[in-house]
């Protein structure tokens, strides 16, 4: 029982940070009907980033977080300005977006490899924290804890600016049609480079705590969660706030519980598995959206 | 027979190129068609291990091993577009890659395809004539099928499958086909790979495999078959021509790609291909136009639709709508409408905007499917193709649209051909190898779009791309496409919106003498004149319901109506 407990929280903090690498994923698809493939490579650059800020700078993790998510968001409207912007007038936007921001991400995911020498690097023990408590006979390190506060924090910030400001409102109106909110003086440019900030931060923030709880950094880093957090997408829905978190909370359970009840070289095909399965039987997810549908 | 060895040590990179090749032209028949389907590397592992396990194992020659791999694909391939036949633009790509990985996963952890070291110690049996034949005949098969009908519904589902599906193009059998002949020639690819190597092994099948071959693809043009070999020939050629670039191999895929997309989105090869069409311009210049039948083929088989000599008017009920009704969220776009067209009518449907008539011609045409009616064809109910533009199109509706949806960059000819999809009988294995029966359709087609181009004016307009005609002649255009394959009823959508007077006379006209030809018209249209002045029936609609119906001339002295277009509400 207390294996089974111990591993539902391993569960909830890794699918938290699913959570959070969702979120910036699909704001971007709610809000611009793009798949920005290129978000995976962002993720990589957050850890990279965190990295060179600790390593190299001796930062303590709090402040390194903080820039590196800076940074991440800044490289995110970089991709926004350089992929996608000049193709959302396009007919065939969704797959020319699609396919920039593929291209987009081999160069990103490339000078990424090339900044590590092709090598896989790990954070100096100093700059990890590694407080663990027991509770009643289940362990809960700081990190797992800071996974599960920061994506609240998150996603209460993301609730808030969305719901209740101005900046939310204009998203929103951009989100329902480009074209409309432009005549009624939303800066769309603006808006969605702000959209892109957010995504890019968020995915920084979520690489860095991957990056520490598993002390790994390479090149590859987002190629490896990229399928992951888009079974968490279908799951839960695209572009649905409270579904990207039932979806990353039930994707990081599964995988958790496969790994340790079955093996875990197969906790990535019941991962797919799963997503292949919504996808065949509930293509709208959880909480049936369906922002990518073609309009008649 | 290994000839590639006469490229020294660039053998293994030249079988590698097409190898790629293959699986690139796998890719092609899929994004060709607008699907946005990526699955192809994990047809090709299956065909792989289905060859190294039969060949190694079971001591299977090379032609049993690589039929038997392409059959995997191909059923896999089948299976996969079956389960995935709901799935559309980004949901289908994430669907596929997912699948792709799957299979990758699962012949890394299985015994029976050797785990993480694969599958070692297959013959290295395939010889460079074999290879190349083997891409040569892929290459021709592809390139004969899109010169067929069935090409020209490939394409026009790619532009526009709302259109598509109005022309009896079946898209959902059209999708699995394609992901069975995607399946196909990836798993071949797979089985000559492992009969190259000598091994399967699961490194060979990763998602940064398809992103090269994709990017390969996007790189020559996904529009046409030879889009592949130029992306393949510039991914592989060029970094290991200039020596110092291998090293930025990737760097310079992926910007290439980047740079594509933004400038030059069909690809680099229809750029080439404009530029060598410059270059001998002159030559041959009015050969390229529509390829038509020669004269022989056209006195063997005079045309079998013909529209002249007007009928003796016997009116028989072609169309009956009963009780139909349809709702948006709390909108009830229509309510309860019951309506007979006869065939020599031209019903004209009127009302405000909104009032329900393009919502009316959508459940028609089988965009909608409507929660309660039935609907009459020739007397026998065709409910049960509700909601199937495809079926509906087969059983005798034709319609153009209120937002124009013609095909911009096919020429007007070629777009008028798109009507005349369900003209051609003759099975798709005959269309392939132009059998006579084949022939005789396509003579037929021929027959029907010219004709149809005459009766709409557009003959010296054939070989014009129809996005660069003026408005008036693209609605035109789309008449011509609906007319052409004779349907029982002929539904317009405004057909002359932003029509000059003389032109909209002229559609009129056309009209009235389609009418006279057995061809029943529903026409929806804001100018009450034409209306009153061409059709022999109104009726109109308000907030979804019928408000008057009859003769033309009395329906349009009712009160009722009045009041719909002067928006009095009372009078007084």
């Amino acid at each position: 029982m207390d294996f089974f407990l111990q591993q539902t929280i391993n569960g909830i903090a890794i699918g938290s940070v699913y959570v959070l690498f969702a979120l910036g994923f699909s704001l971007v698809i709610a809000s611009l009907r793009v798949f920005h493939v290129a978000h995976a490579a962002v993720f990589t650059w957050g850890a990279i980033f965190n990295w060179h800020l600790v390593e190299g700078r001796g930062w303590p993790l709090a402040v390194s977080l903080a820039v590196a998510a800076l940074l991440t968001g800044a490289l995110n409207v970089l991709c926004y300005l350089a992929l996608i912007r000049h193709l959302e007038d396009r007919p065939n936007k969704e797959f020319a977006a699609f396919i920039s921001s593929l291209g987009g991400m081999i160069v990103l995911t490339e000078l990424a490899s090339r900044d590590l020498d092709r090598s896989t690097v790990g954070l100096p023990a100093r700059a990890v924290p590694r407080q663990v408590w027991d509770i009643g006979g289940v362990r809960i390190s700081i990190v797992q804890l800071m996974m599960l506060v920061v994506a609240a924090l998150a996603f209460a910030l993301l609730h808030w600016l969305i719901q209740t400001t101005r900046f939310g409102r204009q998203i929103q109106a951009v989100a329902y049609d480009r074209e409309t909110a432009r005549m009624l003086g939303v800066n769309v440019l603006g808006v969605n480079a702000l959209v892109f900030f957010l995504s890019g931060a968020l995915a920084g923030v979520s690489a860095v705590l991957v990056s520490v709880s598993f002390n790994v950094v390479s090149g590859s880093l987002g190629d490896s969660y990229l399928v992951i957090v888009i079974a968490v997408m279908v799951v839960g829905g695209f572009g649905h706030v409270a579904g990207n978190f039932a979806g990353g909370f039930i994707v990081g359970l599964v995988s958790v519980y496969t790994s340790a009840y079955i093996t875990s070289a197969y906790r990535e095909v019941v991962i797919y598995s799963l997503l292949l399965l919504f996808l065949v039987v509930r293509p709208t997810g959880l909480f049936r959206t369906s922002p990518l549908q073609v309009k008649a | 027979m290994n000839f590639l060895d006469a490229f020294g040590a660039h053998n293994f990179l030249i079988r590698d190129a097409i190898i790629t090749l293959l699986v690139g032209f796998s890719v092609f028949a899929v994004l060709n068609a607008g699907m946005f389907a990526m699955p192809q590397i994990g047809f090709m592992a299956l065909g792989a291990y289905t060859a190294a396990i039969l060949n190694t194992d079971h001591g299977m020659p090379l032609t049993v091993t690589l039929g038997a791999a392409a059959l995997a694909g191909g059923m896999s391939g089948l299976l996969l577009g079956g389960l995935l036949r709901r799935l559309d633009g980004i949901y289908l790509a994430i669907g596929t890659i997912g699948f792709a990985e799957i299979v990758r996963l699962v012949a890394r952890n299985l015994d029976i395809t050797g785990g993480p070291s694969g599958v070692l110690g297959v013959d290295r049996s395939l010889n460079d004539l074999q290879l190349c034949v083997l891409a040569a005949t892929a290459l021709a098969a592809l390139a004969r099928i899109s010169r067929t009908h069935i090409g020209r519904a490939i394409a026009t589902m790619r532009e526009d499958p709302l259109m598509a599906m109005h022309q009896g193009i079946n898209l959902q059998r059209y999708r699995i086909a394609l992901f069975t002949l995607s399946g196909t020639l990836s798993g071949l690819a797979g089985g000559v790979y492992v009969h190259i190597a000598g091994y399967a092994h699961p490194n060979d099948y990763t998602f940064g495999k398809l992103v090269t071959v994709v990017a390969a693809v996007i790189l020559g043009g996904a529009t046409s078959v030879i889009g592949p070999i130029v992306g393949t020939v510039i991914t592989v050629g060029v970094p290991e021509m200039l020596r110092s670039l291998n090293e930025y191999r990737s760097l310079l895929n992926g910007s290439l790609i980047v740079l594509i997309i933004a400038f030059a989105p069909s690809g680099i090869a229809p750029v080439v291909g404009t530029a060598w069409r410059r270059a001998i311009v002159g030559v041959r210049r009015s050969s390229r136009g529509h390829r038509s039948p020669t004269p022989d083929q056209l006195d063997q088989h005079p045309a079998p639709v013909t529209m002249s000599q007007p009928r003796a008017p016997a009116a028989d009920v072609v169309l009956s709508v009963q009780g139909i009704s349809k709702s948006f969220g709390g909108v009830r776009a229509l309510a309860d409408v019951s309506l007979v067209v006869e065939s020599h009518d031209v019903l004209g449907v009127i009302g405000p905007n909104g009032s329900g008539k393009t919502t009316l011609l959508n459940v028609l045409s089988g965009i909608y499917s409507p929660e309660t009616g039935d609907l009459r064809l020739d007397g026998k109910s065709v409910a049960p193709m509700l909601g199937h533009p495809e079926l509906l199109a087969r059983a005798g509706i034709a319609r153009t649209f209120q937002t124009i949806r013609i095909v911009g960059a096919a020429s007007v000819y070629d777009n008028v051909a798109i009507g005349a999809h369900l003209l051609h009988t003759a099975s798709v294995a005959s269309a392939i190898i132009s059998s006579p029966s084949s022939r005789r359709d396509r003579a037929a087609v021929h027959c029907a779009v010219e004709s149809a181009l005459e009766r709409v004016g557009l003959t010296s307009l054939a070989t014009t791309p129809a996005g660069s005609l003026a408005y008036g002649l693209q609605r035109k255009v789309e008449i011509a496409r609906a007319m052409v394959r004779q349907p029982k009823v002929l539904l317009l959508d405004e057909p002359t919106a932003g029509m000059a007077p003389n032109e909209r006379d002229e559609v009129f006209a056309l009209v009235s003498e389609l009418s006279r030809n057995d061809i029943a018209v529903i026409v929806v249209e804001h100018d009450v004149e034409s209306i009153s002045a061409n059709c022999n029936r109104i009726m109109v609609l308000n907030f979804g319901r019928i408000i008057a119906s009859g003769a033309a001339d009395d329906v349009l002295r009712e009160e009722g109506v009045i009041d719909a277009y002067l928006g009095r509400s009372t009078r007084g």
